[in-house]
């Protein structure tokens, strides 16, 4: 009996201690960790972004084409995701891969209107990430560092996934 | 054995079989796909041939000029997926697959020579890019379960093609290797090609 109680003991030890690194959903791969070094990005209205000036929070940096069909599926995804996290400690900071202020306009009017991107022009900030293929999405902790990598589309409304995104953002820097 | 003997042994084996590890290893798994998909419960494999209609369609839906439409219009494309349904790594390098026709072996046209091309007709570093993410990574290993495509470049010949690929799936002891073959892939034509007696 005392062995079986030992175990249960141990058991509930081991769970308490399984952090969402060493069992993260599907097509989430950990980082290494490393800094993520600096860009700055525009958006179609010519306003600016920086990497930087998101520190102390957390990024999701997110590439993706009009052409790629599961950025086109995925996309009204992350406007309900940016919209139940926006009061969160996270900038959602989405790149669009080499297209055209016109192309970003149509698509985002098309599927989701309320959903801001920003313009790799030339496609030299992707080329630099090196996503894996589009779409792909980096997170990036508040103290800059790359954390996880998403490969392509994700389901983010199941639990699995809502899970890690609030152990994430509940973790204390 | 005497040693000048395995030396020339080791340069027979050397010059007569292809590049890399796969074509010597006898536990390799040898399939020939029957049509255009192959699904194994450690990857899947799907080859899709596209007409230079379809090809053109795309990149003028991307705004690439027409200097630029006319030459893909010219080539071959072949979309690859790949996708890993192993739970371990899945190790692609195209450097491994082998392309034929009843001629021998056929060369794809490379990232490097659209670079040059596209640097000789000044196309826009945007439409580039695109064009560059559009292309099956040459090499790339995959996580679990995940999947990526992209397109292979050929000449246009009208031979059909023979692709055979390998795939490397895990480490150490736990290494699997096969090699799928796809025999008869044609370069697509458009349809107004087809119904034209050539």
């Amino acid at each position: 009996m005392k062995t079986i109680y030992s175990f249960i003991i141990l058991f509930m030890f081991s769970l308490a201690n399984t952090s969402h690194g060493e069992s993260l959903p599907i097509k989430i791969i950990p980082l290494d960790k490393s800094v993520a070094a600096n860009f700055k990005i525009n958006d179609y209205d010519g306003n600016k972004y920086e990497l930087k000036s998101s520190r102390g929070r957390w990024v999701f940096l997110h590439f993706w084409a009009s052409w790629c069909g599961p950025c086109r599926r995925e996309m009204p995804l992350l406007y309900k995701l940016q919209k139940q996290l926006k009061d969160k400690n996270i900038d959602f900071v989405l790149v669009n891969t080499a297209e055209d202020e016109d192309t970003i306009f149509e698509f985002l009017g098309s599927v989701a209107p309320d959903l801001h991107s920003y313009m790799d022009i030339d496609g030299e900030l992707t080329e630099v990430w090196q996503p894996r293929g589009l779409p792909t999405t980096f997170f990036i902790d508040p103290k800059g560092r790359k954390r996880y990598l998403a490969l392509g589309g994700r389901p983010w409304y199941k639990p699995e996934y809502q899970a890690l995104l609030e152990s994430m953002l509940a973790e204390e820097y | 054995m005497r040693i000048t003997q395995k030396i020339a042994y080791f340069l027979a084996l050397t010059v007569c079989l292809p590049t890399g590890t796969f074509a010597s290893d006898p536990s390799m798994e040898i399939i020939s796909a029957k049509g255009n998909r192959y699904e194994h419960k450690l990857f899947r494999l799907r080859i899709i041939t596209r007409s230079p209609n379809q090809i053109a369609a795309f990149y003028e839906a991307r705004g690439f000029p027409e200097a630029a439409i006319n030459e893909v219009r010219k080539v071959c494309f072949i979309t690859i997926g790949l996708g890993n349904n192993s739970s371990q790594k899945l190790y692609h390098d195209l450097s491994q697959w082998q392309f034929s026709d009843k001629d021998g072996l056929v060369k794809r046209i490379l990232r490097p020579k659209w670079k040059k091309r596209w640097s000789e007709l000044d196309l826009e570093k945007r439409f580039q890019s695109t064009f560059r993410w559009t292309l099956m990574p040459e090499k790339l290993d995959f996580y679990p379960q995940e999947g990526e495509g992209g397109n292979l470049i050929f000449p246009r010949t009208g031979k059909p093609l023979t692709i055979t690929t390998h795939i490397r799936i895990g480490e150490g002891d736990k290494i699997s290797l096969h090699q799928v073959t796809f025999k008869d892939i044609q370069c697509a034509i458009d349809a107004e090609q087809e119904k034209t007696p050539q």
